[in-house]
């Protein structure tokens, strides 16, 4: 697939690969407008046309990948239902979305549109062809279940979907559903409580996802999806989401930034050596006092109070005015003239 | 004309029996469609100013409210419409440029609308003005006006003849926050009327945010997520003109919800109103009266805070009516792009059900953003419609996403029965035709021709008034109830209606405040009436109405 590419790549014209590099760098808008702009004067060259519509789809502009999709060929249909069923054109979308990337759509459009045994069809397909340990399928399952009544058997379903992925909402929520209709209203409420919990936890994060479509390589935004993921309490995910967003920080961003991944490396995996060394590369970048200060406070918080003393006193060279850190030194002193 | 008698069981009929016409949706000879532009025939000159600033400050593409009242006590609805204007940053204010000022407009009777603003006194109020909620605050029979805004809010109190004086500091209420919906309603059954408010966001204009892209032309209004949100605020009417800030003794004790719209409805039928939160980008919120004027959360238990897969949407207007005609009361919540405006079918016992799929709403309503929202009975054929307003918030959004416009069409849904609905698309005529930057949608009979019209106010634009052309039957227009009575309409046919007393809210706004009842070929024997607090009452037609003004006072 890969080699697939390089060779699509190699084969467009050099202003259509110039765009794929702005692509590459992140930016996004503009490589788009680049290669819509080659389109425009080689309206023949398929090859840059795929490209395009693939990468209009990728920041959400469908209204022009349609346009764009006209010329190409019924290969490209799965592409066209993709296209249409995000401009909520549905009916139209329908006889084109196929294939386990599609199956899910299409019975979402079907659902949409009222079609419910077409919906239903849609659903046994992506039964066999997503399998039975596929969480949306488990909850749509579960949902067309509830709505026949066969309460207890969907609540099977969206138990078996929360196993797999405990992110998947919609089985929460028409599980507690399902448990007060059933008449287990305490466990109910709790699922539903635990429901209501998460929610905005997880608004956000499909919020820092819809960023990333658009600025994949701007590091608030994976940092926002760092602070995301680990109030969900999924910690290797953001630790992953920091430290790519430390990567890629410049300026400004590095100082919030590195005190993030810092806070999580510290007080969630309770290394501090790779706090220490995140926080001192950052310093080695930003040269920011904040950066020493967080330093410090984790040396004094594992006793470390001579390292702790260094990076505050590093501190105050930076920012001789900062009572607060002279207070912090005062008492990293205190302790070590104790120990003495 | 008619008996009163108090009913000896109030239970209502089944669903067999509810209301539920059957013929097809008619429009009359000559026209384009149910509604026809008549904003310059009937003389509305109002251009609602956003204040629009390249700071993007938020409040510049949230406002556009106005309420549909009847202002001068004369019988015909008066319109008053809420201006924005910029933000008043300290910036601004230095610069002394004069404010624009919210209109009030008398009808003539026939729906021609003249400029009272000059004889209004303190309603020609220049805050940064978002909506407003109408009622008769005062009880001396006169409609008053609160009006919210991005700054200090307002109690207008009618002084009659169009005149309004500002009676905010008066009555105790403060509120100097970012307010969005209100209602005016008798949450205690005391027999006046009590006042709910909406806070939205904690937005720091002096410090505003920036979001969306660095490029020239690509900053953009911010996310609501950006921001706390406000908790909102009841106002308890000591009765004497003066109210008592009671959030937390009536109940309301976490309700920091980001809220945009407001509704009081008996949604459980036990004879009080109960309210009905729209949040933008939270869950929505279900408060229960106990009773006493004291509410309970039960949005966990009824399944209203999210949409039926478990995902808060962006609450902005809502309606509540009995869309399925099984007598109880629904309702629906717009929304934003890639979420449909949601129907909450109320299943009883407290719970609700997304109906969305099943009513023909999700795919319609799925790509525009909804706004003010209204169910009323447009085509008077026994079946309620429904009409909504749309326009996106973010003025450049086809840079973000070019399947979006700023601009929406509004829709019209006519019902069908049994709860579901069909776009209309064209049909719905001019409403439907040009696009606007649709906020509050306003409900009401503005030429006396027993036919619901709509006001459409937008959002940095001029505000339309379509007349309905769409009415096929007779109406019968129940006058003088006090707002969120249930009256339930009993037809020579067998059929039973629920209708309930305004004003409906839409979004930041306030439609009439009579019970509207398309008749088709029908006619009207027997109402079941119960006030908030009040017991059922019976009225019963000794001849049988087949439209017309039917008025609550005295035995009617």
């Amino acid at each position: 697939m890969l080699g697939a590419l390089l060779v699509l790549a190699l084969d467009l014209p050099p202003a259509a690969r110039a765009a794929l590099a702005l692509w590459d760098e992140g930016r996004r808008v503009e490589a788009v407008d680049a290669l819509a702009s080659v389109v425009d004067g080689r309206p023949d060259d398929l090859e840059t046309r795929t490209v395009l519509v693939e990468r209009e789809i990728a920041i959400h502009r469908y209204r022009s990948a349609w346009e764009h999709l006209a010329g190409l060929g019924t290969e490209h249909d799965p592409t066209r239902g993709r296209v249409l069923y995000q401009l909520g054109r549905y009916e139209e979308a329908v006889p084109y979305l196929a294939g386990a990337e599609h199956v899910l759509a299409r019975h979402d459009a079907l659902t949409a549109l009222g079609r419910m045994e077409e919906a239903r069809a849609a659903l046994d397909e992506a039964q066999r062809i997503l399998g039975d340990e596929d969480p949306r399928v488990l909850t749509l399952v579960g949902v067309d279940l509830a709505v026949r009544g066969e309460t207890a058997e969907a609540i099977h379903h969206f138990r078996a979907a929360l196993e797999i992925d405990p992110l998947e909402q919609e089985a929460r929520f028409a599980l507690g559903r399902a448990l007060v209709v059933l008449g287990e209203r305490e466990e109910g409420l709790l699922v539903l409580s635990e429901h209501r919990r998460l929610v905005p936890l997880v608004d956000r994060r499909d919020f820092a996802f819809k960023s990333l479509d658009l600025a994949p390589r701007y590091a608030p935004n994976l940092a926002e999806l760092g602070d995301c993921e680990r109030s969900l309490g999924r910690t290797d995910a953001a630790r992953e989401a920091y430290r790519r967003s430390f990567e890629l920080a410049a300026g400004d961003q590095v100082t919030p930034i590195a005190l993030r991944y810092a806070r999580l490396l510290f007080e969630d995996d309770r290394d501090l050596s790779r706090a220490l060394a995140v926080l001192d590369l950052a310093h080695a970048r930003a040269s920011d006092p904040h950066l020493l200060v967080r330093a410090g406070d984790y040396l004094a918080d594992r006793g470390r109070d001579l390292e702790a003393a260094a990076r505050f006193e590093a501190a105050l060279e930076l920012a001789p005015d900062a009572a607060v850190v002279r207070d912090r030194l005062a008492r990293v002193r205190a302790r070590l003239a104790e120990d003495r | 004309m008619s008996a009163v008698r108090l009913l000896v069981v109030a239970t209502v009929g089944s669903a067999l029996g509810a209301c539920a016409g059957s013929e097809e949706a008619a429009v009359p000879e000559g026209s384009d469609g149910w509604f026809t532009d008549v904003t310059g025939v009937w003389d509305l000159d109002f251009e609602h100013d956003a204040g629009t600033s390249a700071e993007k400050l938020l409040p510049e593409t949230m406002g556009g409210g106005g309420a549909l009242l009847d202002a001068d006590a004369d019988g015909d609805l008066d319109l008053y419409l809420v201006q924005s204007g910029p933000v008043p940053t300290a910036a601004v204010r230095a610069q002394g440029t004069r404010r624009p000022v919210n209109r009030l407009y008398a009808n003539a009777g026939d729906g021609r609308l003249t400029d009272a603003t000059d004889r209004s006194g303190d309603a020609a109020h220049n805050g940064c003005g978002m909506g407003v909620a109408a009622g008769d605050a005062t009880g001396d029979g006169l409609t008053d006006l609160y009006v919210t805004n991005f700054g200090p809010d307002v109690l207008l109190v009618n002084r009659g003849e169009l005149r309004f004086d500002d009676a905010t500091a008066r009555s105790g209420i403060e509120d100097s926050r970012w307010t969005a919906g209100a209602t005016f309603f008798d949450a205690d059954a005391d027999g006046d009327l009590d006042l709910y408010v909406t806070g939205y966001l904690d937005v720091d204009a002096e410090n505003p945010t920036w979001c969306g892209r660095r490029e020239p032309g690509w900053r953009s209004y911010c996310h609501p997520d950006h921001y706390d949100g406000l908790s909102d605020r009841f106002w308890r009417n000591a009765g004497d003109g003066s109210f008592e800030n009671a959030t937390l003794t009536a109940g309301f004790a976490d309700s920091d919800g980001k809220g945009l719209g407001v509704v009081a409805a008996d949604l459980d039928l036990d004879g009080d109103l109960d309210l009905y939160v729209a949040n933008d980008s939270v869950e929505n919120r279900l408060w229960t009266n106990s009773g006493d004027g004291t509410f309970v959360d039960d949005t966990l238990l009824s399944g209203t805070g999210v949409n039926g897969r478990g995902a808060t949407e962006a609450g902005m207007g809502l309606a509540c009516a009995d869309v399925d005609d099984d007598l109880d009361l629904d309702l629906v919540v717009t929304n934003l792009d890639h979420e449909s405006n949601t129907l909450y079918r109320n299943e009883g016992g407290g719970l609700f059900r997304d109906a969305t799929v099943a009513s023909g709403l999700e795919a319609a309503s799925r790509m525009p953003v909804g706004f003010g929202c209204v169910f009323e009975d447009f085509d008077q054929d026994g079946r309620l419609d429904l009409a909504v307003a749309n326009g996106h918030i973010i003025d450049n959004i086809a840079l973000y996403d070019d399947a979006q416009t700023h601009r929406q069409a509004a829709q019209v849904f006519a019902g069908e029965g049994g709860g579901h609905l069909r776009a209309l698309g064209a049909q719905a005529g001019e409403l439907a035709s040009e696009p606007f930057v649709g906020r509050a949608l306003l409900a009401g009979d503005l030429d006396g021709d027993l036919d619901l019209d709509l006001v459409l106010v937008q959002c940095g634009g001029p505000a339309h008034v379509f007349r309905n052309d769409a009415a096929a039957g007779p109406a019968l227009e129940l006058r003088g109830l006090a707002p969120g009575t249930r009256v339930v309409v009993e037809l020579d046919d067998g059929r039973r209606c629920l209708r309930t007393a305004g004003p409906a809210p839409s979004y930041f706004g306030a439609s009439h405040p009579h019970v509207h009842v398309g008749l088709g070929d029908a006619r009207a024997v027997r109402l079941e009436i119960r006030a908030p607090g009040s017991e059922p009452r019976e009225v019963v037609f000794d001849e049988p109405l087949a439209g017309g003004v039917w008025r609550a006072e005295g035995d009617g």
